[in-house]
Parts: C-alpha cells; sequence; structure tokens
C-alpha cells in the first residue's frame, strides 16, 4: 500500500516537472522568436 | 478506505507546488516582480 502511494506520487511529481519544463522551454523559444 | 491513487497524487503534487512557490518568491526577491527567465 505504501509502495503504490510513493510510486505513484513520484510519477505524478516526475510528470508535472517534465511538464512544467516543456511549457517554460517552448514559452521561451516562443519569445525569443 | 485508502485510496492509494488519489494519496499519491496529492503527496506527489505537494513538493511541486512548495517548488514553484519559493522558486516564484526567489524570482521576486531577486530581481523584483519581474518573472523574466
Amino acid at each position: 500500500m505504501g509502495k503504490q502511494i510513493f510510486n505513484t506520487a513520484v510519477i505524478c511529481f516526475t510528470l508535472t516537472l517534465i511538464g512544467l519544463s516543456l511549457g517554460f522551454v517552448l514559452l521561451k523559444i516562443q519569445g525569443d522568436e | 478506505m485508502v485510496e492509494p491513487l488519489l494519496s499519491g497524487i496529492v503527496l506527489g503534487l505537494i513538493p511541486v507546488t512548495l517548488i514553484g512557490l519559493f522558486v516564484a518568491a526567489y524570482l521576486q526577491y531577486r530581481r523584483g516582480n519581474q518573472f523574466e527567465f
């Protein structure tokens, strides 16, 4: 049970960081032209 | 009654939120309310 919660938390954390990084990179590229 | 998926999502988003708040605070502390990277 605890291990499953931990794995879900790690996956959620990682996917959120990847999404935010991709978003800000695209924003930067779009802004720089 | 504990939902592992819900608990994992909540516990995974808490550090992201804290990191985001502290990064935003540091950017304002360093450059004065400008979010230019």
